[in-house]
């Protein structure tokens, strides 16, 4: 994977734990940074000393004359997202690598579609990109949206999100809940907390259930997004099978999950094949490690991103042997039954094992 | 037939037969009510999951049903066993459809779920390969559209441009009359009734008595790509005493750029609206023979409690107790003297439809502005049986 420098041209303080970083972006690498609504950057950099990389999703919209900007909660043990809410200032560079990601409907101005999106926490990143563009693209599509955060103080983009709905009256419809909202609080009875007017609560089952019969959809073809973390996403998929929602309707990207760095022996010692462009060679694993861990530790060329089994730039297809994923969040089910691995999440589990990498 | 007629603009379009002939009937209700989107009723009359109901869109027969997802799904109302129709009109299904012939049962979702002793009598049937056929539906203006096929263009593409020219309503704010709904049965083509419909020039004779409150020599007409839109502003006196002669509380969606009056659009093929300073109709034509057209209207009016109602009945009834029919000597069945629009349009179709059956019948002339919409229409009926047999031959 290619890196580039990128200057980053302003810093927004969204919340104590979250940051939005602008970048400006020199003409020559325009074309490699063409993006769809819904994809990440991939940043690098050096955390005492040493080299970190980690997905962050685009908020801004490729369809409006936007800045690249992508938004960071620090999260705990999240080592570059601390480092980035931290240290990032205005005129610093960083090393980004283009835009991936599949976590993209594909946006048309033919389209004539109603999207339900659900968002919790920073999730609403990729979700505000989607909206954003949707709604700048397809003059005839509807955007339901129902967001979750924590308290008043943890709306991530709120003032973006809202403006939107402002904006697109009779074409957004936004709900917005929070879990702990702190005007609901014994506390706020002597604090001056302004009263919360949106709903109380998570995105759970009911939630999701109750928003869709609230908001029925104005256009029959409907498309549904989920960000979030991992116990949301479950209960969003829930209430829509429950609701006889077409699997295929549904995308969903998992967010907030910090790179699995504990290195416990979840694997054996195997002799693996790597099938690249027409080459096969031939390394060991380690029992500690995953299969990205020990292409990287013998220099082999692999695109990688998260490292927490969300972004799916490590798929692999597992040709002959056995392994194991811990979070293979960026897989469907039918994607994993037809052999598709995600290299950060796999560890061998059969003494002998073959691998084929996508061409790049 | 007219064709000799000698100014271009006036030629009459299509042969006598097209009114006539089971062969033209038949072509149209494949080439135009097949291949086009139809209206199928109003979204609130789909309420709760499990609601359903049945359209003709020419040879299938669709059904539209709301899922638990609150989506409306549309399939052909056909069982995938031996093609026997499953839903009847309207209704309230359970959570599933099941064909009444041999209980074959599909989800909502339309899957095929359930065989009676499938094991013994299909071991080798996989569910699965034989799902509803699907169809497609979409929604406007808090109407339901259903078309035959699943790929079909989408509807915004179909009515583009329309939105300008059918007046500002917004039918979704606006509640169901019951008083105003009709269904007839008239025994002319469905040509015939859509072309009384658009008729600009027959408003100021025809109906002298019943819809004097518009002024018809102001009227606007055009065509939109297929479809055809109407205008005509409120009669002066009308204007000035609205606030009492209005029949029904006035809408209050009117705008500077689209001003009170009638518009009065027919979406092709077959859907006319009625939108007016008190009222927004529905006037749905559906052919049933050569000979026979049913018409459905339904009408919405602003939402207001009932005694608004009646308040405003009251204030105009004086007006319209002097009312006189245009016959005002006739019997008192007598649809000419029935101070009732809908009754002298049905009048003058079924007659038209008659005069149909003697060799003497042609056009003779047609009005140079306010019949230009029934050659408009004819040429665009003729357009669409072209279109589709183009198609037909491409593929």
């Amino acid at each position: 994977m290619d890196f580039y420098t990128l200057t980053v041209s302003d810093v927004t303080r969204e919340t104590e734990n979250t940051v939005t970083l602008s970048f400006t972006l020199p003409d020559d690498l325009t074309p490699y940074f063409q993006y769809q609504a819904g994809q990440f950057l991939t940043v690098k950099l050096s955390v005492d000393g040493e080299t970190l990389q980690r997905a962050y999703s685009l908020n801004s919209s490729p369809a409006l004359e936007e800045p690249l900007q992508i938004t960071v909660r620090a999260i705990q043990d999240g080592r570059v997202s601390n480092w980035i809410n931290s240290h990032i200032n205005i005129g610093d560079q960083l090393q980004v690598a283009p835009p991936s990601g599949r976590f993209s409907p594909d946006i048309q101005r033919e389209n004539h579609r109603s999207y339900y999106l659900f968002a919790a926490g920073s999730g609403i990143t990729p979700i505000l990109s989607i909206a954003k563009t949707v709604l700048a693209v397809e003059p005839w599509s509807q955007v339901y949206l129902l967001y979750g955060s924590r308290d008043e103080n943890n709306i991530i983009l709120r003032n973006q999100v809202e403006q939107l709905a402002t904006q697109h009256p009779a074409r957004m419809k936004l709900t917005q809940t929070l879990s702990q909202p702190q005007s609901k609080r014994w506390s706020a009875l002597w604090r001056d907390v302004e009263d919360w007017q949106g709903e109380t609560g998570r995105v759970d089952t009911e939630r999701v259930q109750a928003f869709i019969q609230q908001h029925p959809p104005q256009i029959q073809e409907c498309h549904y997004l989920i960000c979030g973390p991992e116990a949301m996403i479950q209960s969003t998929r829930t209430a829509l099978q429950a609701l006889d929602v077409d699997p295929q309707h549904i995308l969903h990207e998992q967010f907030s999950s910090a790179p699995n760095t504990n290195n416990e022996a979840h694997g054996c010692i195997s002799e693996l094949e790597i099938r690249f462009a027409g080459k096969r060679s031939n390394q060991m694993t380690a029992d500690d490690e995953n299969l990205l861990q020990t292409l990287l530790r013998h220099d082999h060329p692999v695109t990688y991103s998260c490292q927490s089994g969300v972004c799916g730039n490590c798929r692999a297809t597992l040709r002959k042997g056995e392994v194991t994923m811990q979070n293979p969040a960026a897989l469907t089910e039918q994607e994993i039954e037809q052999g598709e691995i995600l290299l950060c999440q796999a560890y061998a589990q059969s003494e002998q094992l073959a691998i084929e990498l996508p061409d790049s | 037939m007219p064709h000799g007629a000698h100014n271009e603009n006036r030629v009459i379009h299509l042969p006598k037969e097209a009114y006539t002939s089971q062969a033209w009937f038949d072509r149209e209700m494949r080439d135009i009510f097949g291949r086009n989107w139809q209206f199928a009723g109003f979204v609130e009359d789909l309420a709760e999951p499990g609601d359903y109901l049945v359209a003709q869109a020419g040879p299938y027969s669709l059904l539209v049903v709301k899922g638990r997802d609150q989506r409306l799904r549309a399939f052909h109302n056909m069982c995938r066993h031996r093609g026997t129709q499953l839903l009847r009109t309207c209704g309230k299904a359970q959570k599933a459809i099941t064909c009444p012939y041999h209980d074959w049962t599909y989800s909502l979702n339309g899957e095929l779920i359930g065989v009676p002793q499938h094991e013994q009598e299909f071991p080798d049937l996989d569910k699965r390969t034989l799902p509803l056929h699907k169809a497609k539906v979409e929604t406007w203006l808090g109407m339901i559209w259903v078309h035959p096929d699943p790929d079909a263009v989408a509807l915004p593409h179909w009515l583009e441009g329309v939105q300008d020219w059918i007046g500002p309503h917004r039918p979704e704010e606006l509640i169901e009359y019951p008083e105003g709904a009709t269904d007839h049965t008239i025994q002319a083509n469905w040509k015939i009734v859509v072309e009384n419909y658009i008729d600009g020039y027959h408003l100021a004779h025809l109906h002298s008595s019943t819809l004097n409150m518009y002024d018809h020599q102001q009227q606007v007409t055009g065509f939109c790509g297929p479809h055809f839109y109407f205008y005509e502003p409120l009669s002066e006196t009308y204007q000035q005493n609205l606030e009492k002669m209005s029949p029904l509380p006035l809408i209050d969606h009117f705008t500077g750029a689209h001003p009170i009056g009638a518009y009065v659009p027919m979406l092709f093929p077959a859907l006319g609206i009625g939108a007016s300073e008190s009222s927004w109709s529905i006037f749905q034509v559906i052919p049933l023979a050569p000979d026979q057209t049913r018409v459905i209207t339904r009408t919405r009016v602003m939402n207001l409690p009932e005694r608004a109602f009646a308040k405003q009945a009251a204030r105009s009834a004086p007006h319209y107790a002097k009312m006189a029919g245009k016959y005002p000597d006739g019997a008192d069945d007598d649809p000419m003297n029935s101070l009732d629009f809908m009754a002298e349009d049905i009048y003058v179709c079924e007659q038209q439809q008659r005069s149909l059956a003697s060799p003497l019948f042609s056009v003779g002339a047609t009005a140079r502005y306010q019949e230009a919409s029934v050659r408009g229409f004819q040429k665009r009926v003729l357009q669409a049986l072209d279109q589709a047999r183009t198609d037909t031959q491409r593929t």
